[in-house]
């Protein structure tokens, strides 16, 4: 139940393993505003993503705004059937730079 | 049974009058727009009430035909004589339910051929109850593939208040499909602004299904104090929205708001919100109509300013609104009043004009001259007040007879007749409770014409007459009296076969001699039908006696006229009203005796040497004319004093129709205001009496029953 965050290529590779929800967002908000000041460009790994909200979605949306005012990248990789659905449902697939990429590739955990 | 059920019963009985009527009149004026709308209105403005009151199986019921209508009205489906004649069933068929449903008796049998009804109309298969209730918008929308427009906004604590819009948005996608979907996050501030736990995001969204806007509305229900909700309807039910606005109930009152929200153009969500904003804008609550205009900006702009609905549909129910308040001012003049208490004002009349005869007698009787002008005043102020309370009784004629449009119609198809109706005298008016009373036999006399009297067009034909009969109606007022006409171009009566029938029952001997008319007035009587089979239209058992019973229990008089080969002719003279007449007053020895003026045709003194008596013959020539006569004193009965013989008799010419007669009487008393008190049970066999009446002094006279005593005295003429 944690977000973890290891360097890879410059980037900032993080693993999501909790919600993301209304009760999570502004205590995953601090951490992730904080790596995307740090690291620039972020990898976001959805794949363990429990449950995820619209307060989850604009999470990740002002994630992409921050990264972006940092001149910066973010992606988002291996969505979990959960996350896909509503990323998909919304329309926003695209925008968030979904990859189906795995997670575990050439990336220690740390 | 509550006094909204009431009228809802009233207002549906009458929009099916309308919708029969403009049905009839639809199949000589086929395409006629305004008879579509006034069937289409009627159904439509039943099921919206009936909604209204939770009446399920007639909204269940109205709803596909309204449907069917509407199909009709934009000219996809048109009227024949097919369709005109299952929507005069489906008219039928709605009016037994609503008597069915207001009165809690709905019966399976009702439902079952509501069902096989609509079969027959839509050609579909009856869905069950539910689905045709709910699919009411479903249907309206057409086929799938229209898109509707739900523009959301959520407002900063949306979040916090347990709102997810992805679970709204899901749901929504179970409804129908979300054809698109753009998420605006515009208002989104910068990371280090942002409050993660606020939301700031909104939605358009493009969706398709097969819904009302209320179902979409419902959604986000529960969203909408922490969301901005806009729901556009796509074009064609927009479309649809303003044939409704067309279809309104007329309802001045109600806001344009109010109007939109019912035609569904709205929800009422959104209703309310435009009206806070004009609050805003205001700073007064909008009470009434004055506040929809400037300064505050109407609701109308307000809604199309906020997307709500289009400019179209807004300037459309504008327009209906003036329509409607105009058409109010006109309606206004018109009040519904329990006829129970048009019964009472008339009764406590009649106690007036009592009493004020006993006041002017009191005055006579003191001779009390200086109070002869203020009682000649308020004599005549009662007497306006008389004529005005039994006018509000009066309604026309015209409606009853036109009735008969689909009597006649159904009928002639029955038999395979062609037959036109042709009305007269429509708006000649005369007492609701007699109208009320005539139905059933005018009824029975019109079918007995569609059926006895008028030819196929084969008989006709070969009789060299038009293949079409005609069937007259006729009504129009004759001294104080409303005589009504039923007249038909048909075989007319065959006075050899009355006879005959008549004799073979022994109704008359073979040997006696019958002018033509008594002859016809045989069929009056009970027992005696030329036709040998009857058929379910007429010779059911009532009879002509039946008729005629009914026509004198109103103090009226039935005549038949008929020419064979060429027509009958029944002729029904009734009286206006059965409360207050003007009243003729005579005296035989010591009693009193009423007769309605309206019959008088003169009064003639003793000695004027004008009238000669036969006692013998019994007749009276009057100036050359021979009259039957009746003496009062020994008609009634009435024991003569000793002085009886010296006294000065005088005549009273009486007519009905074309019978006259002449009533010697002892005293002439002049004019009267007479409240017709009914007879007691005791007294209703009694030939020559109809009614009684009591004086100023209290003393009770009795009113004469001027038909049976010309009757009466005819007779005794005809014998000597």
């Amino acid at each position: 139940m944690s977000l973890d965050i290891t360097k890879v290529d410059n980037v900032g590779y993080v693993t999501v393993d909790d919600e993301l929800t209304i009760y999570t967002a502004a205590m995953h908000a601090e951490k992730l505003f904080a790596w995307a000041r740090e690291f620039r460009s972020l990898k976001l790994d959805l794949n363990k993503v429990s449950e995820i909200d619209c307060a989850g979605v604009q999470l990740l949306l002002l994630l992409k705004n921050e990264v972006a005012h940092q001149h910066g990248k973010l992606e988002l990789v291996s969505p979990n059937e959960a996350v896909s659905r509503v990323l998909t449902l919304l329309r926003l697939s695209e925008r968030l730079a979904v990859t189906e990429e795995s997670s575990s590739e050439g990336v220690s955990h740390g | 049974m509550d006094d909204a059920t009431q009228t809802f019963i009233q207002e549906a009985d009458e929009l099916l009058v309308q919708m029969e009527d403009a049905l009839l009149a639809l199949e000589d004026d086929p395409g006629n727009e305004e008879l579509i709308n006034s069937v289409f209105r009627a159904m439509h403005t039943i099921k919206g009430a009936a909604g209204i009151f939770g009446f399920d199986p007639i909204v269940t019921f109205t709803h596909p035909v309204e449907t069917v209508l509407d199909t009709v009205r934009s000219g996809a489906r048109s009227i024949d004589s097919e369709l005109s004649a299952l929507l005069l069933e489906c008219k039928d068929h709605t009016a037994r339910l609503v008597a069915e449903v207001t009165a809690s008796e709905l019966s399976d049998d009702t439902l079952e051929q509501g069902a096989a009804l609509l079969h027959r109309l839509t050609g579909e298969a009856p869905a069950s109850v539910k689905d045709q209730v709910e699919g009411a918008a479903e249907e309206a929308s057409g086929p799938a593939n229209e898109n509707w427009l739900i523009s959301l906004e959520f407002k900063a604590d949306a979040f916090r208040n347990g709102i997810d819009p992805v679970s709204f948005i899901n749901y929504l996608s179970n409804m129908g499909e979300v054809v698109d979907l753009v998420l605006h996050d515009d208002r989104l501030p910068p990371a280090d602004e942002a409050d993660p736990e606020s939301c700031y995001l909104g939605f358009d969204i493009v969706f398709r299904g097969e819904v009302a806007k209320s179902d979409i509305a419902s959604v986000f229900e529960f969203a909408e104090d922490d969301c901005d909700i806009r729901i556009l309807p796509p074009d064609d039910i927009e479309q649809h929205f303003l044939e409704l606005v067309d279809e309104l109930p007329e309802d001045h009152t109600r806001r344009l708001g109010e109007m939109l929200l019912e035609v569904g153009a709205i929800t009422s969500h959104e209703l309310s919100e435009s009206l806070q904003i004009q609050i805003t804008q205001d700073g007064t609550p909008p009470e009434d109509e004055e506040s929809e205009k400037p300064p505050s900006a109407p609701v109308g702009e307000i809604l199309v300013q906020r997307k709500a609905v289009s400019e179209a549909v807004v300037n459309k129910a504008l327009g209906r609104q003036a329509q409607e308040r105009q058409k109010a001012t006109q309606e206004a003049r018109l009040i519904r009043v329990n006829s129970d208490k048009l019964g009472r004002l008339i009764n406590l009349v009649g106690e007036l004009v009592i009493s004020n005869a006993a006041i002017k007698l009191m005055t006579e009787k003191h001779g009390l001259n200086d109070m002869n002008e203020v009682i000649a005043s308020a004599e005549h102020l009662i007497e306006e007040i008389r004529d005005n309370a039994l006018q509000l009784r009066m309604v026309q004629i015209g409606e009853t007879f036109s009735r008969f449009r689909r009597v006649v119609r159904d009928v002639s198809k029955e038999l395979d007749k062609e037959i036109e109706l042709v009305i007269n005298g429509g708006d000649t008016e005369l007492d609701k409770t007699v109208v009320e009373k005539i139905n059933d036999p005018l009824t029975h006399l019109v079918r007995n014409a569609l059926d006895h009297g008028i030819e196929s067009p084969r008989e006709r034909a070969r009789q060299g007459k038009p293949a079409k009969g005609t069937l007259e109606l006729n009504a129009y007022h004759d001294s104080g009296h409303i005589v009504i006409q039923i007249k038909d171009d048909g075989a007319g009566l065959d006075k050899d076969k009355i006879r005959a029938k008549a004799e073979a029952i022994g109704m008359i001997k073979p040997d006696q001699v019958l002018s033509d008319k008594e002859l016809y007035q045989l069929i009056f009587a009970p027992g005696l039908s030329t036709k040998e089979k009857a058929n379910n239209l007429s010779g059911r058992g009532v009879g002509m006696d039946v008729v005629r019973r009914n026509i004198e229990a109103l103090r009226g008089i039935i005549d038949i006229d008929t020419e064979l080969g060429a027509g009958t002719t029944v002729t029904i003279h009734l009286p206006l009203t059965l409360a207050i007449i003007d009243g003729f007053m005579v005296g035989a020895e010591n009693e009193r005796y009423i007769i309605p003026l309206s019959m008088v045709e003169e009064c003639v003194e003793m000695d004027s040497g004008d009238w000669e008596l036969s006692e013998e013959r019994r007749y009276v020539n009057l100036r050359g004319e021979v009259l039957p006569y009746l003496r009062l004193t020994s008609f009634l009965e009435i024991p003569t004093s000793d002085s009886a013989r010296d006294k000065r008799e005088s005549l009273v010419i009486v007519r009905i129709g074309n019978n006259k007669a002449g009533f010697v009487v002892d005293e002439l008393h002049g004019e009267l205001q007479t409240v017709i008190k009914p007879l007691g049970k005791i007294f209703q066999g009694f030939k020559g009496i109809s009614g009684s009446t009591v004086l100023g002094s209290g003393e009770v006279a009795l009113i004469l029953d001027v038909q049976g005593l010309i009757h009466t005295a005819m007779a005794q003429m005809g014998v000597h």
